[in-house]
């Protein structure tokens, strides 16, 4: 693939490139022991960054804590029981005719003693 | 560092400090950072080379994912988290100017800097294999390895790129063209 004739004029531009740039190109023993330096500098810096944002997220997590137990937030009702509800609604329907009437036979017996006779 | 390595890795580091010039956009300075924490990666044994490809293809490549490592970071530094972190923590010392001198872009030589700018307008691929083979001398299938794609792929994005080069060298500057 490199030996195309019609790319010589690509090759030469490309010799070029590469001639300046190589001009430029780092000491390699000197890259090499910026590289030593750097890793053992990384494990220090490393292990400050790690245990500041530590120390961040559990100041967070307190403080959200803190704000929860001085101001709880307020429980959701709930769905109200067969108990609850019934006599609110008999209080809303009251003297609706024919209303339980559909609700057909042994529906009372489902009902606390003390509303069967707001129906009949 | 085993003796026998590092004598070839010195062989190949003109070139590996090109590869990496190419993947940082052609900045200096991120270019060294890269090379550097290439070769720190190597020390650290998080770079071990595989029996599978030539010595020169598999450090490419970690040379290229090194590269797009430090770009993500340079990004997330660049981002509003990031600058905000940047000053609680000091993460790094901003006031360090790393921008190349405009004395350091006239020694390029003009052609050397036409081509760069012309490569610059091709995609991130046909660069990439364009820059393998005809600047690092490697094969489609070398090129296609460092760069992690199938050899068809490579060739496609060889082809179309080589056009595309000498259609806008020629658009571009017909006079330096024709030379």
């Amino acid at each position: 693939m490199n030996d195309d004739p019609s790319d010589a004029d690509l090759k030469e531009r490309f010799a070029i490139l590469r001639e300046q740039e190589s001009i430029h190109a780092p000491n390699f023993p000197r890259t090499l022991a910026r590289a030593h330096a750097a890793g053992k500098k990384s494990s220090t810096d490393g292990l400050w960054r790690r245990r500041s944002l530590a120390a961040a997220f559990i100041a967070v997590v307190a403080l959200l804590g803190l704000i929860h137990w001085i101001n709880p937030a307020p429980e959701p009702p709930g769905p109200l029981g067969w108990n609850e509800a019934l006599p609110i609604f008999l209080e809303t329907h009251h003297g609706e005719s024919g209303l339980f009437t559909s609700l057909g036979a042994g529906t009372d017996s489902l009902l606390p003693a003390h509303l069967r006779f707001k129906l009949f | 560092m085993k003796d026998e390595l590092a004598t070839q890795l010195e062989t190949l580091h003109a070139d590996a400090y090109g590869w990496a010039l190419h993947c940082c956009g052609h900045d200096p300075s991120r270019a060294e950072d890269v090379l550097q924490n290439a070769y720190l990666k190597l020390l650290q044994g998080r770079a071990i080379p595989s029996g599978g490809s030539s010595l020169k293809t598999w450090w490419f490549g970690v040379i290229r994912f090194t590269a797009k490592e430090e770009s993500r970071r340079q990004r997330f530094r660049d981002s509003l988290p990031g600058r905000m972190l940047n000053r609680w923590v000091a993460l790094e010392d901003l006031s360090n100017d790393r921008r190349p001198s405009p004395a350091r872009w006239l020694e390029l030589d003009e052609r050397a800097r036409l081509l760069r700018e012309t490569l610059a307008k091709l995609s991130r691929r046909q660069a990439e294999v364009l820059h393998l083979v005809f600047y690092q001398d490697l094969t489609l299938s070398e090129a296609a390895a460092v760069m992690t794609i199938s050899i068809g792929s490579a060739r496609q994005h060889y082809e179309r790129g080589k056009t595309r080069l000498r259609r806008l060298l020629e658009t571009l500057h017909p006079a330096e063209h024709h030379e």
